[in-house]
């Protein structure tokens, strides 16, 4: 996939994140927000790397366990910025 | 041989951080198992964290400094810069607010009416103020009494209420309890006008209260309505920072593997650095706006 191509996905996927930033910060008075944030952020980012290297035909074992770890990683963060 | 298995461990070291050239890797600290021991050093330390909050308590815990008096002249502050007449304290209003932001607590819910349906004017009523007029400003999770007061300006619709020239007396409460699961201060303001005037505090009235307030700070600690919770460390703080360090490291290393690997022209078969660099960016900005502390209502 060309440099062009993938940066209109990565536009994309900070646009979409920034809405969600601003849509979560606009329910911020809620924990609970918090947590679906925590959860939906790191899960559309493995979906999409899920969806992305398979449509490069270079999803293998290691790039799918790259992006589930660096996925859990920042649900955890998120968690633990929670104020648990 | 020494300084050859001496350098060959530098080497080995080295790739902690940087991207090997030869076997076309990230560096160690970027590998999915490094991802996966960070998440589980992280949830130790959680579990850690939540079991020191019962086994030492008044260590760990969520620490505020406000207090009644900052509020008033914060507040009064503010009314100056606007040139209206300073709000005088009154115990009634106080006491008012101290029973809202406890039922809060007792039921749970962060609004002016609570979900059965009773609104602020009943607690002020119950403390037998007659008013002609009442407001309410609401906060949770701030800080200081400075950054209160602030976020109340911020708001329109709260800045109109700590400005209302329909008001003589305001009562303030900063209690500390559990809400959502979570240490929370909740800091209540409600303003009012005395239907009859002969019941306007006097100056020397709220002077004797401020001084009644700082009696039983001075004999409180936590748990109270009147000031700040003193813990010795603020865990969202300590959160926060933490969380806050971790990706700002992580990040730096995904920097670093980008340069380093096109200066050595290192082609490695993993995922997108650049998206991996997105994620992190965006976690960061979304815990200093989602994560923040400090809520009015």
């Amino acid at each position: 996939m060309s440099f062009k191509k993938h940066l209109v996905e990565y536009i994309f996927i900070f646009m979409y994140f920034s809405f969600l930033i601003y849509f979560f910060n606009y329910l911020g008075n809620s924990n609970y927000a918090r947590y679906i944030f925590a959860a939906s952020l790191p899960t559309f980012y493995l979906l999409w790397a899920m969806a992305h290297h398979m449509f490069e035909e270079r999803l293998k074992l290691h790039i799918f366990l790259e992006y589930l770890s660096i996925s859990l990683f920042v649900f955890i963060i998120l968690l633990t910025a929670s104020n648990l | 041989m020494k300084d050859l298995a001496h350098f060959k461990e530098k080497i080995h070291f080295k790739h902690h951080f940087l991207p090997h050239k030869e076997r076309k890797v990230r560096a160690g600290m970027l590998h999915h198992k490094a991802f996966f021991l960070y998440s589980l050093v992280f949830l130790l330390f959680l579990g850690i964290v939540n079991l020191s909050k019962t086994a030492t308590p008044g260590v760990l815990g969520y620490a505020s400094d406000i207090n009644v008096k900052q509020l008033l002249d914060f507040t009064n502050q503010e009314r100056s810069k606007d040139n209206k007449k300073p709000l005088i304290l009154n115990e009634k209003l106080s006491k008012a607010a101290e029973q809202k932001a406890k039922y809060m607590f007792e039921k749970n819910f962060w609004a002016h009416t609570s979900p059965d349906g009773i609104e602020p004017w009943k607690f002020i009523l119950d403390q037998s103020y007659d008013y002609s007029y009442a407001g309410e400003n609401l906060a949770r999770n701030f800080y200081y009494s400075k950054e209160v007061v602030d976020a109340w300006i911020k708001s329109p619709s709260h800045k109109e209420n700590l400005l209302s020239e329909n008001y003589d007396e305001v009562g303030f409460a900063v209690v500390n309890g559990v809400l959502d699961g979570y240490e929370t201060t909740l800091v209540v303001q409600m303003f009012g006008r005395p239907r009859d005037v002969n019941n306007l505090t006097t100056i020397k009235d709220q002077e004797k209260y401020l001084n009644s307030i700082s009696q039983k700070l001075a004999s409180t600690e936590n748990n109270n309505s009147l000031g700040s919770s003193t813990y010795v460390i603020d865990l969202p703080t300590l959160f926060r920072y933490l969380s806050f360090s971790i990706l700002g490291f992580v990040l730096a290393l995904f920097v670093l593997d980008i340069y380093y690997s096109k200066k050595h022209g290192i082609e490695k078969f993993t995922g997108h650095t650049s998206a991996h660099i997105i994620i992190l960016v965006i976690s960061i900005v979304s815990i200093y706006v989602i994560y923040k502390n400090g809520h009015v209502l």
